[in-house]
């Protein structure tokens, strides 16, 4: 509620009224009028007397303002403010130790991720076309299917003969057809090396 | 608190507020104890004239401080921390306001603050009776009231401009709104208080 009839500024129009003498006069003392401004605002100052008694009260009110700045907070002991903030921070890392960040948060992560990727790549790059002289060089392991007849439940035997005797880790190329006749079923994977005149089989895993 | 700590935090004055908050990210606390030093007054000053109570004030600068130390990792701009600091404090000072308003609300003795009568402002400086002699003390008492009363963003940006003398853009950033809004907020409690104190002044 005011006490006079002007115009409450809660309900003045929002944004700058360039014109508003109240405006004006503010910002006359903040300088943040233009020169051109300026100097018409100060000749309708010393044309208008009530332009000149709102002057001298904004001017009032600032220097009151100003006054109160530093009013209620005289004589705070900020020394022991300052101790008692700093010791306040500390017993809360004593008491809530900074959770590291997850690994897998952190950037280095993925800078060493990516460079033991890398590594690996050229790695196994070298292994393979470096040692071996590429996969063209690998000896394909020979495929032979087992003779007789197929086990219960329709089991098919699978001889994988490894060429190289040094049983060496070779890609298997399996054939997949079964024998004529066989109902598809269990796939029994064997491995061995080859004996003379013989599909002698070393071992047997079984695949299901 | 150490004398060591006590001699460094004393060396800060010099040192750029972006290298304060890089160290303190780094668990540096003398580094943060400089950066306290530097801006506690500040603080202090405008959580007292957004609560217009000592001990509340003393209260919300230490939460904000310790809410500044643990948030440093949010800072994007360090060369900014006081006006970061300060909008932490700003808002601290907002939300004791209202909660002090509510606990206010809850007492039935207790009349309930401005900002829960619908926006309606109280009586004007009812206080303020132009035929009465005031001393200048009592005036500024009254003004101080007056400042307290008016609505929350006049306020704020009254506070922080005319008593604090920030510029109004960083106000903007800290009160997250534009420039104009800020002048026309300060503008408004200052015609505002001139009208109600006119007869003082």
């Amino acid at each position: 509620m005011n006490t006079t009839n002007s115009p409450d500024p809660q309900d003045l129009p929002r944004g700058p009224d360039r014109e508003d003498p109240d405006l004006l006069l503010c910002d006359y003392l903040d300088g943040d009028l233009s020169r051109r401004e300026r100097l018409r605002l100060e000749r309708r100052i010393k044309a208008e007397e009530p332009l000149r008694d709102d002057l001298r009260r904004y001017g009032m009110l600032s220097g009151l303002i100003d006054e109160l700045a530093e009013e209620g907070v005289e004589g705070v002991d900020y020394d022991l403010q300052r101790a008692e903030i700093i010791s306040a921070i500390e017993r809360k890392a004593l008491l809530n130790p900074p959770r590291r960040r997850a690994m897998i948060l952190r950037p280095r992560f993925w800078v060493t991720a990516a460079a033991a990727s890398i590594l690996l790549a050229v790695s196994a790059g070298l292994l393979v076309f470096g040692l071996y002289g590429g996969p063209a060089d690998v000896p394909v392991a020979e495929m032979v299917m087992s003779g007789g007849a197929p086990a219960e439940r329709g089991r098919q035997e699978i001889s994988v003969q490894i060429a190289p005797p040094d049983l060496a880790e070779l890609p298997i190329e399996m054939d997949a057809d079964p024998h004529p006749g066989e109902p598809a079923g269990t796939i029994a994977v064997s491995f061995g090396a080859p004996s003379a005149g013989a599909d002698t089989v070393g071992e047997t895993m079984v695949v299901y | 608190m150490s004398g060591g700590r006590e001699a460094k935090a004393a060396d800060s004055p010099g040192v750029p507020d972006a290298q304060l908050v890089r160290a303190s990210k780094r668990g540096d606390l003398t580094a943060f104890e400089g950066l306290v030093e530097r801006y506690q007054r500040r603080a202090t000053a405008v959580a007292y004239r957004l609560l217009s109570n000592r001990e509340d004030a003393m209260d919300v600068v230490q939460d904000a401080f310790l809410r500044a130390y643990s948030q440093l990792d949010s800072l994007v701009k360090p060369a900014r921390f006081g006006a970061w600091l300060l909008r932490i404090v700003s808002n601290l000072s907002l939300n004791f306001r209202r909660a002090r308003a509510l606990r206010r609300t809850d007492s039935l003795d207790a009349p309930a603050d401005d900002e829960f009568r619908g926006g309606m402002s109280r009586p004007d400086p009812g206080a303020v009776n132009p035929a009465a002699e005031a001393s200048a003390s009592e005036v500024k008492q009254r003004l101080a009231e007056a400042i307290e009363r008016l609505p929350n963003l006049q306020r704020q940006a009254l506070v922080l401009f005319a008593i604090e003398k920030l510029p109004q853009k960083e106000i903007a950033k800290m009160l997250g709104s534009s420039v104009e809004a800020v002048k026309w907020h300060v503008f408004a409690a200052r015609k505002k208080l001139k009208e109600q104190f006119k007869d003082y002044l």
